[in-house]
């Protein structure tokens, strides 16, 4: 009886062992993918990006990729970045601007020593191009991959989003 | 004798007046008609001044769902039932002298800009939260204040995709291109052609 005891204990140690390094795995994926990466302009101001998540929806014209962003002007003026120079790219060199719902303006702007920690940038990308490696692309220096390769869309009904946290989706 | 000659003098200044007034009278009203000129500045100019030219409207329901993967586990679902606006046009301020080619002065040809979404807005009084939800092995996880405002952000990224499907880039460039004819019939111009960057139309105002 003792032994079925001993049994299910370690049973259950080692499930709850192995809960944990999934959650410990889960947690550090979150926290790369959210770090802060430095970014220089085109004409060499540097600025703080950071990933908070990324939604993909389905929708009529293919998929939606929503990121918002956490940017950061340490510097001692105010920064204003085109939400262009902010560029999703695909697996086969496929380039993808923001679009635009007129409620966002062209400039993000950013005074002085301030963060803004709601900006969102929506793209909306081919059936196709969703199932490879995407990354978000901003100033000369920085590319983030969001989505590592891998099928997906398939488990998404129309109209339905979902946000992660890391790049494995 | 003298009666006759006063008779005919009399009358021959009369009729010398009368001639001289018609003269006067007709030639008067022709110099005081006012020319129009019709050259490719101006009509830029009175174009520009419709600026961002809504000539759309759609109307659209939608029900989005919006699932959020908490760290490590556990997820927080919202489904919203959503009504929003999207307005379509062409922003007309962005034309250029170069876009506008002026026929004798009768006759315009017009390069139009794309038309493009102008303003997707949703309409609160028909939008509502219908579902809110999260699983239910993950108690500890709170619920995301931020949800519902991702969830409608998503929505309008979901209805301007509906508007684009549903043709409303086209509606609002035939729109357009009949708002303009009627204005510029108006300012005296006949004939006017339309060319877009996508695809090249023609329309006759008369």
């Amino acid at each position: 009886m003792s032994k079925r005891f001993w049994a299910l204990g370690i049973a259950l140690a080692i499930i709850g062992v192995g809960i944990g390094m999934l959650a410990l795995f889960r947690i550090q994926e979150a926290r790369d993918f959210s770090r802060p990466h430095q970014v220089r302009t085109r004409a060499g101001t540097n600025f703080v990006m950071r990933i908070a998540e990324i939604s993909v929806g389905k929708v009529d014209t293919g998929f939606v990729v929503i990121a918002y962003l956490r940017l950061e002007n340490p510097n001692g003026f105010d920064l204003e970045l085109r939400r262009n120079r902010f560029v999703l790219v695909g697996e086969n060199r496929n380039f993808f601007r923001p679009s635009r719902m007129g409620t966002q303006n062209e400039l993000i702007k950013l005074p002085a020593y301030s963060v803004s920690k709601g900006e969102l940038l929506s793209y909306t990308v081919p059936d196709d191009v969703i199932k490879g490696t995407l990354s978000l692309r901003a100033g000369r220096n920085c590319t983030i991959t969001i989505k590592e390769s891998g099928p997906f869309g398939d488990q998404l009904r129309p109209d339905e989003f979902r946000t992660f946290h890391w790049p494995r989706w | 004798m003298w009666k006759r000659i006063k008779f005919w003098t009399v009358t021959v200044i009369l009729l010398a007046l009368s001639a001289a007034c018609a003269y006067l009278y007709f030639s008067g009203r022709r110099k005081a008609m006012v020319r129009q000129v019709v050259d490719a500045p101006a009509v830029v100019r009175q174009i520009q001044q419709l600026n961002e030219l809504v000539t759309v409207k759609y109307s659209i329901q939608k029900v989005v769902g919006l699932e959020e993967e908490k760290v490590p586990f556990g997820s927080e679902k919202i489904l919203l039932m959503v009504q929003a606006n999207v307005l379509g046009g062409i922003d007309l301020s962005t034309i250029s002298p170069q876009d506008c080619v002026v026929v004798a002065g009768k006759s315009v040809t017009l390069r139009l800009p794309p038309p493009k979404v102008l303003q997707v807005f949703i309409n609160e009084k028909e939008t509502q939260v219908w579902d809110r939800s999260k699983t239910w092995w993950t108690p500890w996880v709170p619920f995301n204040p931020e949800l519902e405002r991702k969830a409608r952000l998503a929505a309008l990224e979901a209805v301007q995709a509906a508007a684009l499907e549903m043709g409303i880039l086209n509606n609002a460039q035939q729109n357009a291109e009949k708002t303009i004819c009627e204005f510029l019939n108006a300012a005296g111009i006949t004939t006017v052609h339309f060319e877009t960057a996508q695809a090249e139309s023609s329309g006759t105002g008369q």
